[in-house]
């Protein structure tokens, strides 16, 4: 299933050097090139996950205050956390771990290649763009309204963001003004002091970051749209996004994708109009899709989630792979290099038992870069990579500390 | 819920005429219906591949191969070619009724946390009927449930057996009492702090001292009450509700579900259970890997859940994944809840109870075994065996219609019905879609 150009029947894909070196009924490999008979199984491209919040140790949500756009999620870090384990067992090979949502504009983002038992940096995906988290709605304000502070409404959350970029505005200007003075060699110029904060806003601004806003109803969508246009930069994806199917039509325009549950809903007021059919519905108008986990649990089975695509809106089969491969990849922008199984991709695969869209599937064997990760014929954990003693965040892997993300 | 309750009348397949005049309720259908040419999953008797099913006044009136099935005439046909039909499915524990948006406080009726000795708290008294999670749970086929209060107390209160379909309250609770819900393990020791604040008890030495003498309390007190019975001229003892909730429990007439997670905590609570000789069901064990054998020993059955709990550090990634079919391979008798791992509104997700028992045999329980462990099993744990969980004569004839394998999350249910009542296959998710849908 190449996600990307259909199903092949019998087919059979080369790599070499780490990519995909061929793929078709029929392959021109050397003869020399060792051979793994996958008669009887099912070949799809690494399953992507857009929102995870795995191997962080807790530090998801740096929520001292709304704006806190210099954090970065690699600082957090924890490669031998056991859920980068259990999600490399259920196929996936690529994650983009994301800041919380406790802040209307959160952290800057890490993207993983799944090499589980390889150190830290050999698990980043290496020059992935980088992206950063938006929040709106009910996480913020009940996280500052709770203790009595700016945002606790939704007005609150959205003028906190204005001033931020109004803020960052005013140091571009600053720096603007010093670099002209400079260049015009006035030696009595004296650069503006960095601040690390108002610099990572004015990466927002200059469109240097992805912007990746956790957002749920239909109106919010639309404000969240609007203040980008004022703002000049562009959202990347809107993560859960459970009432997009109310104003598909206007966001299409936007380019905007969704990052969504399959069936999640009702965990709280703003998730109270979530329908299953939401993520298919947006698909049919034009809406880039994706399936996401936010969960260390549903992390390790987003092949069947989108295996319920077929059930909630009859999603093809390719319609459905693609919701958990390559849109995906597009939100975090490495979707030329992985997400399907194309000639020149990285060779990020998953073999499977069964039909990977159906109840009964389970990963045999991972393959990132060319390289097996994981072999559930393998004894022990079945990571040819790792050994030793995997660590234990506790929780759910969520942004709001032991519960579900948005909870 | 109301207006849809109204609209039961002989809806079939695919009907959209459900949007019909709202009526009043028709008491029960006295019509006659034949599902034919479907693929039967019994769960009791195998499968039957061109099966014909009939309805008879909301029961099961006969059930086999085509042609070896006299459908009576006049008889309303519902042609089933190329789908199959299978008993209604049972979710062994929901809070359905007790909660709707779970953070929202004010509408939650969860558990009672003034104490953890709370066996006369009746699900029954706070079961909202109306609650919008049930039909969402319906259109996937779950047609029956328990519900139970949440695990925050070692005796949290007794369950209620419902059906997921009916006019009211009344109709829909097939069962009062059916069950008492205990707990135990590092949650309920909810009265341990730092700082000097602990109360008793806060270490599970302190909760099974409590339920012992709990059940001790409650002896002396049967004990009270009989010989009070034998002099005619003493007063009558006053009644307590609580030490009189667990009676019928300490008598062994009913089931005690028992919630607990780690094998160290079963063998604790189980040889409390064994001095009282509790009849028990133990429920999630989702970390009793080491004690199987012990369990398959008790003669006690299980329900697992949620089979999404995560393995520990340094298991292998399918140690939860593979319980069931431990547990079945050693003959133990087992259910399957819908749980999400550590969800706290597993309700929700009800609807994805099949994919549950599915996965369970993606990771090795036969799939005969996967499918009663959502039908016959859990209607047997709860006293409900003889009246649902397979399509056998005489049974409610609760039965879904779905387009493929129920387990398999591709599939999509076409018709439930519910005591012969074909239900409307309409919630408030699917209003929402036409709606926008336009």
């Amino acid at each position: 299933m190449t996600a990307s150009h259909g199903t092949i029947q019998h087919g059979a894909v080369w790599v070499h050097a780490g990519k995909i070196a061929g793929v078709g009924a029929e392959v021109n490999a050397p003869a020399s090139a060792a051979v793994i008979d996958a008669t009887g199984l099912w070949l799809t491209p690494g399953i992507i996950d857009p929102h995870s919040h795995s191997a962080l140790d807790g530090d998801v949500n740096e929520a001292t205050s709304p704006v806190t756009p210099a954090m970065h999620m690699i600082d957090a870090f924890d490669n031998r956390d056991k859920a980068l384990y259990q999600a490399l067992a259920g196929g996936v090979t690529t994650e983009l771990l994301l800041h919380g949502s406790a802040n209307m504009i959160g952290g800057q983002a890490v993207v993983i290649k799944n090499k589980f038992g390889l150190d830290r940096d050999a698990m980043l995906f290496p020059h992935a763009p980088g992206s950063i988290k938006f929040a709106s709605g009910e996480n913020p304000k009940r996280v500052y309204g709770s203790r009595d502070q700016l945002p606790s409404t939704r007005m609150g959350n959205f003028e906190v963001m204005r001033q931020a970029f109004e803020d960052a505005r005013a140091y571009m200007a600053e720096w603007d003004a010093y670099n002209a003075k400079a260049a015009k060699g006035d030696k009595t110029a004296t650069a503006p002091k960095r601040d690390l904060k108002l610099e990572a806003l004015a990466d927002v601004l200059q469109g240097k970051l992805y912007v990746q806003i956790h957002c749920y109803r239909a109106d919010e969508f639309l404000t969240e749209e609007a203040i980008a246009h004022e703002y000049g930069y562009k959202i990347r994806a809107f993560h859960h996004a459970l009432e997009m199917y109310k104003v598909a039509d206007k966001i299409e325009p936007e380019g905007t994708a969704i990052a969504t549950f399959a069936d999640w809903w009702g965990y709280k007021d703003e998730a109270w109009d979530a329908i299953p059919w939401n993520a298919v519905l947006c698909m049919r108008k034009g809406i880039r899709v994706a399936l996401k986990s936010d969960s260390n649990d549903h992390i390790r089975r987003l092949n069947q989630e989108a295996g319920k695509m077929v059930h909630y809106g009859g999603a093809t089969e390719d319609e459905a792979i693609r919701m958990v491969t390559l849109n995906p990849a597009w939100i975090i922008g490495v979707d030329d290099r992985t997400g399907s199984i194309d000639v020149g991709k990285d060779a990020d695969l998953v073999l499977w038992n069964q039909d990977p869209l159906s109840t009964y599937a389970r990963a045999q064997k991972v393959y990132i870069d060319g390289d097996l990760f994981f072999d559930a014929s393998l004894s022990g954990f079945g990571t040819p990579h790792f050994s030793g003693a995997m660590h234990d965040a506790g929780g759910f892997g969520s942004d709001d500390e032991g519960e579900e993300d948005g909870q | 819920m109301k207006s849809r309750l109204m609209l039961t009348c002989a809806a079939i397949l695919g009907s959209s005429a459900l949007a019909a005049t709202p009526q009043p309720a028709p008491p029960q259908v006295a019509h006659v219906l034949a599902i034919t040419g479907g693929k039967l999953l019994t769960v009791s008797h195998g499968t039957i591949e061109n099966g014909v099913l009939v309805i008879a006044n909301g029961r099961i009136a006969a059930v086999g191969e085509a042609g070896k099935v006299t459908v009576p005439a006049g008889a309303q046909i519902v042609d089933a070619h190329g789908l199959t039909v299978y008993p209604g499915l049972i979710d062994p524990e929901t809070n359905f009724g007790l909660t709707e948006i779970e953070a929202d406080e004010a509408n939650n009726d969860l558990a009672e946390p003034s104490d953890e000795i709370m066996p006369h708290m009746h699900v029954y008294d706070a079961f909202h009927a109306e609650t919008e999670l049930i039909p969402v749970a319906r259109l996937n086929g779950i047609t029956n449930a328990v519900v139970a209060p949440a695990s925050n107390d070692s005796i949290a209160g007794q369950d209620i057996f419902i059906q997921l379909y009916g006019a009211d309250r009344d109709q829909m609770i097939l069962g009062r009492d059916v069950a008492l819900a205990m707990n135990f393990g590092a949650d309920q020791r909810r009265r341990g702090g730092r700082g000097g604040h602990s109360e008793y008890p806060s270490t599970r030495m302190g909760l099974v001292t409590q339920l012992r003498q709990t059940f001790l309390d409650v002896q002396d007190y049967m004990a009270r009450r009989d010989a009070a019975a034998q002099k005619k001229d003493d007063k009558p003892a006053k009644r307590d509700l609580k030490m009189e909730a667990l009676i019928p429990y300490l008598k062994g007439e009913k089931p005690v579900v028992i919630g607990v997670y780690e094998a160290h905590d079963i063998e604790s609570i189980m040889e409390l259970a064994q001095e009282f000789h509790l009849k028990v069901i133990l429920n999630h064990v989702t970390h009793s890997q080491d004690v199987l054998d012990k369990i398959a020993a008790w003669k006690v059955p299980v329900i697992v859940g949620s089979i999404y709990d995560f393995p520990k550090a340094n298991e292998r990634y399918d140690a939860v994944y593979t319980l069931p079919a431990e547990l079945a391979k050693r003959g133990v008798k087992v259910a399957i809840s819908s749980a999400d791992a550590g969800g706290p509104v597993s309700s929700h997700s009800s609807r994805n109870l099949p994919y549950a028992a599915g996965f369970a045999v993606a990771y090795g329980l036969p799939y005969d075994e996967g499918l009663k462990a959502i039908t016959l099993n859990v209607a047997e744990m709860f006293g409900f065996g003889d009246k649902l969980g397979s399509l056998d004569v005489g049974k409610m004839a609760n039965v879904v219609v779905a387009n493929g394998d129920p387990l398999d999350v591709r599939t999509e249910v076409k018709q439930v019905y519910i005591n012969g009542v074909s239900v409307p296959m309409v919630d408030r998710q699917t209003t929402l879609r036409d709606e926008y849908s336009k």
